[in-house]
């Protein structure tokens, strides 16, 4: 069989609903698109636990410490999970922790904004995690099985996260006037990062993680149910949406959205976002303390007597 | 003769579930085994066999998770956000704080 065949005979696999293992033969195209999404995931887990942990220090109380300590392992041990799925793609571990520290690959752009307050750990734990949540329940149908194995894990513990937000949301919300406007603030500051996280509207015949079944659903498509879900919650919360032309047309039962600034956008995915290299200097700097750890556990030789 | 452990997946996309073991002299024989023991009507997609001796369980399971109050790691540590939403909500329709704009489903 040729390797065209063999293509189109993988191509029918995936559009009759089969499901890819890590040992099964597949086309370069479709190995590549996979590691790179999922690395791409992995990273932005390891990322994503960094603006949440610089407020553990400063959580208001002891139960909001714990909770918030818990939400982070949880991220870091989402991205032990995804880096070992994306190792059996066929790229190291190593290779891809240096790739990340040295820019060249991405994580998702939210985690390239600074945190202000504790309205954006809120804020965070609530919308954008409901928006990573949103995503990923549309990656449970993607086409490579051990990564929807672990998506159904991390679904679980993201939901979780959501309510943990959500709790942290309505204190806020239900509290003083100064309580309120620090979530007000946070959304005003995070509503565009929330847009560009989607991505921008693109064509879905021309999508290639689509074509190959990798991701099920658009961006656009996303983005419609997280304004359906969240958008009147916020309401409901008497918080408003810093985008005049956010409105819900009963007619096409679609939202209508403003351009949210995609140059902001892209050049954050270039990794120039406000937060890209003193996150990315941190990581590095844990890379390199802890290589020790990572020589004692891969076995260098002990030394003899 | 040795002890081999049986998992199996029921659809592709699940993941592996222990169903049983099987006393077999070597690999081939544990593989066979498994097969017709387990899987005679189909019940799953994918079987793997390992030695007993190959697997090995944790200390304490019990303390599995943590032996101190975890439920800030839990759902359970949640339970009755749903219903604050509401309350919240209703509380600040009542002071005329919530913004009531078209939505879905109305």
């Amino acid at each position: 069989m040729t390797y065209e065949e063999r293509t189109a005979e993988f191509k029918a696999r995936i559009d009759a609903g089969e499901k890819i293992e890590a040992t099964d033969w597949m086309p370069d195209q479709y190995r590549q698109a996979a590691l790179k999404f999922i690395e791409m995931h992995a990273n932005s887990e390891i990322m994503g636990a960094l603006p949440e942990r610089e407020w553990i220090p400063r959580a208001p109380t002891l139960r909001r410490k714990l909770s918030l300590t818990a939400k982070v392992q949880d991220e870091v041990g989402h991205a032990q999970i995804l880096y070992r799925i994306a190792e059996d793609l066929g790229k190291s571990r190593d290779t891809m922790f240096s790739d990340l520290v040295n820019g060249r690959t991405k994580f998702h752009n939210v985690f390239h904004y600074p945190t202000y307050s504790w309205g954006d750990v809120a804020l965070i734990g609530w919308l954008i995690d409901g928006a990573a949540l949103v995503t990923q329940h549309a990656l449970l149908g993607c086409s490579y099985a051990p990564y929807v194995r672990a998506m159904r894990r991390i679904c679980a513990e993201e939901s979780l996260h959501l309510r943990h937000g959500e709790d942290m949301t309505l204190e806020l919300c239900s509290g003083t006037d100064a309580q309120r406007e620090m979530f007000q603030d946070a959304v005003n500051r995070w509503w565009r990062p929330i847009m560009h996280f989607f991505g921008p509207p693109s064509n879905p015949d021309k999508d290639v993680l689509l074509y190959w079944g990798i991701k099920t659903r658009s961006n656009e498509d996303l983005r419609q149910e997280f304004f359906s879900t969240y958008v009147p919650k916020l309401w409901d919360l008497g918080i408003s949406v810093p985008d005049a032309d956010l409105r819900y047309d009963t007619a096409t039962q679609e939202w209508m959205w403003g351009d949210p600034g995609w140059d902001e956008f892209w050049e954050v995915v270039r990794g120039n976002g406000p937060m890209t290299q003193t996150r990315l200097q941190w990581r590095r700097a844990m890379w390199d303390s802890h290589s020790w750890m990572r020589d004692v556990f891969s076995g260098i030789p002990r030394a003899v007597a | 003769m040795e002890v081999w452990e049986v998992f199996s997946r029921r659809t592709n996309d699940d993941p592996l579930v222990h169903v049983g073991a099987v006393s077999a002299p070597d690999l081939e024989m544990a593989l066979v085994l498994a097969r017709e023991t387990f899987f005679r009507h189909g019940e799953g997609v994918d079987c793997w066999v390992g030695r007993r001796g190959d697997l090995h369980r944790v200390a304490n399971p019990e303390t599995l998770g943590g032996v101190t109050d975890k439920t800030y790691r839990r759902a359970e540590g949640y339970t009755g956000v749903g219903a604050k939403l509401k309350r919240v909500h209703s509380e600040l329709a009542s002071r005329g704080i919530a913004i009531d704009n078209p939505r879905p489903g109305r």
